[in-house]
């Protein structure tokens, strides 16, 4: 197979507007837009019930949309039935068909499409080889292992060159080291083959590591779309940083804000009674605001004083390459950071967090703790 | 495996032991369902094929001699068959298309399946009861057709085939709906979206998944209604023609223990009876094990 | 989100994938409508020739009476015929039980050689028809002289229920997770112990849903039944049986009363096991 072949199935662009989808009373998406280019690979990231499935089903068809409308390149496609949009996709529970061989999984879309048997063969094999289960082609899914029938999925959902794959949490039933092998798998194929692939995942690492943008979703309502690392470095609200490893959620006061100077150090607040200086991320309403951080960005300082934080060691967890700790500060915020030493619990410690890394968000999800209980919402 | 030499010296106990050591304690709570099973099922089955091979005159084989030549009972296995295969095939071809589309969640799933129950308690001689009275000739069924000006005459639905046939879909139906409709449900339903989404329509995603995964299912359904629809005898007696055309091997084998006092013969039915159903069981899963369908 | 309930639904289908169409779920209903009628139709003739005070060639009796369901009473003996029938099913249910408890617990538990036979043994009495082993238990019944007593009955009506049973239970047994026994056996129970304060109790629903199905079986077996009983054993479905056959002697209210007696006993059973089990459920697990 050529990369040319490959380009002339690559779609220009996929439009979704205001895409709904209730049952009932309930909302499951409400009015989700996202415009998506050939050749992008965009991960819809979120805690389960976010709606990220919803939006999947909606795009490939099998749940009719409420509300709003699905462009395929000036087409509109979200009337079709899902065997007519002729897009790939992948399952969480591999989905394949256990009453056909390998090959025929793989085929299967081929032989809808009525090509022929020769062609269709040599497709197959291609397809096989990719994934690396050639010498599987005439077994039965039952002889395979998870993460062999999942590589059957894969294949099968590309095998017809699709010019879209849908990817619904396709690791999430594997074991963490096969979890990250296929993830680098799924990567290449989609670099290769030049795929659009839109894919479903609540694990924040799978979706940094793999998509070029991310799509963030809480409640039915999309939070924030960007690239991996404007969601990383700038979460545009407090559930967003929750949920990309900003492990410590704090209830803060604003004492002053400073305008001018957008980005940076343009806000002070007071958190456990140490006044700190932070960054503003969106305006900021009332007195009430929440701060987030990441472990990294803490860091331990020799002395006291002025926008330092004194904590008590909890716990120390050796990762191999440093410690992750967990710290109690004299008015009771727990906070998390690593370190290349270890430190007995009990340990006093004096943190520090450089203002630019300092979070600060309008407090519009409620405070920390509820934030908090919707990110672990898994 | 250690070199012949060293082997114990007494390699034919220690298997015989060896054997016995995987029976562990709990196998001695099956005894008393063993013991049951030889004493009430086995022990009669074989005293009824001895029965058999006993007859009051002739030799061992002269009553299977005697019922394939005596047209009266040779007839009872065609009478049989006539009932339960037509029988079979109605209530698997009604139950196989409200079970594929009933798998689906939907508002009043629950009552169906729970209505459809109640045939199962009112038992066959209450259906034979009722039946006589609705398909008989004054009975509701032909007076609304004789008032909706279908028919002139009254239908005989009653003491011939069609009354027995009717009983069977009746009092079955519920039975392998049901059985169904637990292997449909079973049905991954993401294996068919993945089939649709890959470009299968309704049609192709009923014929090439839906329909082979749920054929070992329906082989199962099948083999149980023929034995249900096989096995029927009160309704035979009740709203057939038991002298006549529903004479079953039932009724035959009933009559001749019963009536003419020859449980010799009686027990020659009762063991033919039995070997055919078997062997039409056993032929239905022979075609089962040859549709090749590994499920995970 | 509220906002969203007024936007207009542009879209015709509203259906959710593998939910049948519209005309798709009229079409089952309109079957199982007329399944329904005729079934329905079937049981009420029974129901209202059974009040019926005179019913000649007309849609429904032209004056109504209860006297048929006193007559019924007497002229079948049914003072007799009940108590015997809920003797023979209550000692149906509780022998079978008695012996199908250990025996589901060990095919359930023991990877013991020949498993598969002893379950196609216990299948063999459900599947082949009453009446092949029926003949030839019944004259070996009377050969004992036990024809015609209660104890004739209760053992041929014995043969279905106890492997029915015993398959029933067997599934219900696997699912008790071992590790539950073996923790209390780490706890220091014996075996009789584990059996009575931990595989009974986790057992309930399954021993009240197959006590419910032996029973109802029980007292709707008529060909077993039928085969050995005298005047003196016979239960309410044999006795009506015999009514229904011998109809000329009969009046044919009477018997229909009879039906609906027979019928009143056995939905009151229905409901009861309808609070503990779903039938549906069952048939999954049971085949």
């Amino acid at each position: 197979m050529t990369t040319a072949d490959d380009a002339d199935t690559q779609i220009g662009h996929l439009e979704l507007e205001e895409v709904t989808r209730a049952f009932g009373d309930t909302v499951a998406l409400d009015r989700f837009s996202l415009q998506i280019q050939g050749g992008e690979f965009v991960a819809l990231l979120g805690p389960s019930g976010s709606g990220k499935s919803t939006a999947l089903n909606c795009l490939a068809g099998l749940l009719p949309l409420s509300h709003g409308r699905i462009m395929l390149d000036g087409q509109r496609i979200d009337g079709l039935a899902p065997e007519r949009r002729g897009f790939g996709m992948v399952f969480q529970n591999y989905a394949v068909f256990p009453h056909m061989t390998v090959a025929d999984n793989v085929g299967f879309g081929l032989t809808m499409r009525r090509m022929p048997k020769e062609q269709r063969q040599a497709r197959v094999d291609e397809c096989l080889a990719m994934v690396r289960l050639d010498p599987h082609a005439e077994k039965y899914p039952n002889q395979l292992s998870g993460g062999e029938r999942q590589r059957v999925a894969i294949a099968r959902a590309i095998a017809f060159q699709p010019p879209v794959v849908l990817m619904d949490e396709p690791l999430s039933n594997l074991d963490a080291k096969l979890r990250i092998e296929l993830r680098t798998e799924i990567r290449k194929l989609h670099q290769r083959l030049g795929l659009t692939t839109v894919y479903v995942t609540h694990d924040q690492s799978e979706a940094l590591s793999l998509a070029d943008r991310i799509v963030v979703l809480n409640h039915s309502r999309i939070e924030q779309i960007g690239t991996p690392n404007e969601v990383y470095a700038r979460p545009a609200n407090a559930f967003v940083a929750g949920f990309m490893g900003y492990r410590s959620l704090l209830d803060a006061e604003v004492l002053s804000t400073r305008d001018g100077d957008a980005d940076s150090a343009n806000v002070v607040v007071r958190m456990g009674g140490v006044e700190l200086s932070g960054t503003a991320i969106g305006r900021l309403s009332g007195s009430k605001a929440s701060v987030a951080l990441r472990p990294e960005d803490v860091t331990t300082v020799p002395d006291a004083g002025p926008g330092i934080i004194d904590a008590v060691v909890d716990v120390a967890e050796y990762t191999g390459r440093e410690y992750a700790l967990e710290a109690t500060s004299t008015a009771g915020l727990t906070l998390f950071f690593y370190s290349d030493t270890s430190h007995a619990p009990g340990h006093k410690v004096h943190l520090a967090v450089a203002p630019e890394r300092l979070l600060v968000f309008d407090a519009v999800h409620g405070d920390a703790a509820t934030v908090a209980a919707e990110v672990a919402r898994v | 495996m250690s070199s012949p030499a060293a082997a114990p010296p007494k390699p034919r106990r220690s298997r015989v032991k060896q054997f016995l050591a995987r029976y562990d304690r709990a196998a001695l709570l099956l005894l008393p369902a063993l013991v049951f099973l030889v004493a009430l099922f086995i022990y009669p089955m074989l005293y009824g094929v001895q029965l058999s091979l006993n007859p009051a005159e002739g030799g061992p084989f002269s009553n299977y001699v005697e019922f394939w030549s005596d047209p009266f009972l040779r007839d009872s296995v065609w009478f049989t068959f006539r009932l339960a295969i037509p029988g079979t095939l109605i209530n698997v071809a009604i139950a196989l298309p409200l079970a594929v589309l009933m798998r689906g969640r939907f508002r009043g799933k629950q009552f169906i399946a729970s209505a459809l129950i109640f045939p199962i308690v009112l038992g066959s001689v209450l259906i034979g009861k009722g039946l006589l009275n609705y398909l008989g000739p004054a009975g509701w069924l032909n007076r609304t057709l004789e008032t909706l000006g279908i028919i002139d005459q009254p239908l005989v639905l009653t003491g011939n085939y069609w009354g027995v046939l009717l009983a069977i879909i009746i009092a079955d139906l519920p039975f392998v709906f049901l059985l169904l409709l637990s292997y449909a449900s079973g049905l991954d339903e993401d294996v068919e979206k993945a089939a649709a989404v890959h470009g299968a329509g309704p049609w192709q995603r009923f014929s090439k998944i839906t329909f082979p995964l749920l054929l070992p299912g329906l082989v199962t359904t099948t083999a149980l209604a023929f034995v249900l629809a096989f096995g029927t005898f009160p309704s035979a007696l009740i709203v057939g023609d038991p002298s006549g055309e529903t004479r079953t091997m039932g009724i035959a084998a009933y009559r001749a223990a019963f009536q003419d006092f020859d449980y010799s013969m009686a027990s020659t039915v009762s063991m033919l009876m039995a070997a055919i159903e078997l062997l039409v069981v056993a032929i239905i899963f022979a075609l089962r094990r040859r549709v090749h369908t590994p499920t995970t | 989100m509220a906002a969203v309930e007024t936007v207009p639904r542009e879209i015709g289908q509203d259906f959710e994938f593998g939910e049948p169409r519209r005309w798709v779920r009229t079409l089952v209903w309109v079957m199982l409508a007329f399944f329904g009628i005729h079934l329905l139709a079937t049981i009420a003739s029974v129901l209202v020739n059974s009040f019926a005070g005179q019913w000649f060639d007309t849609w429904l009796p032209t004056s109504w009476t209860l006297r048929w369901f006193s007559q019924s009473w007497t002229e079948f003996g049914l003072s007799q015929v009940l108590p015997v029938t809920f003797f023979v099913g209550l000692v149906v249910v509780l022998v079978s039980l008695l012996i199908a408890v250990p025996a589901a617990y060990a095919l359930a538990r023991s990877q013991m050689p020949g498993k598969k036979y002893v379950l196609l043994a216990l299948a063999l009495p459900v599947i082949v028809p009453t009446i092949t082993y029926g003949v030839p238990l019944a004259t070996l019944i009377y050969g004992l002289g036990l024809g015609g007593q209660l104890i004739g009955v209760i053992l041929i009506n014995l043969v279905p229920a106890v492997p029915f049973a015993i398959l029933v239970l067997t599934p219900f047994m696997e699912a008790i997770d071992p590790r539950i026994e073996h923790a209390a056996r780490m706890c220091g129970a014996r075996t009789a112990t584990i059996f009575r304060r931990i595989v009974v109790p986790l057992l309930r629903n399954g021993l009240l849903a197959v006590g419910i199905m032996l029973l109802v079986r029980a007292l709707g077996t008529f060909d077993l039944t039928f085969l050995v009983a005298g005047p003196d054993s016979q239960t309410l479905v044999v006795a009506l049986y015999y009514a229904v056959s011998a109809a000329g002697f009969r009046v044919n209210q009477s018997i229909d009363a009879m039906a609906v007696l027979y019928m009143a006993t056995n939905f009151a059973l229905l409901a009861f096991a309808f609070r503990y089990v779903n039938p549906a459920r069952m048939m999954a697990r049971s085949s």
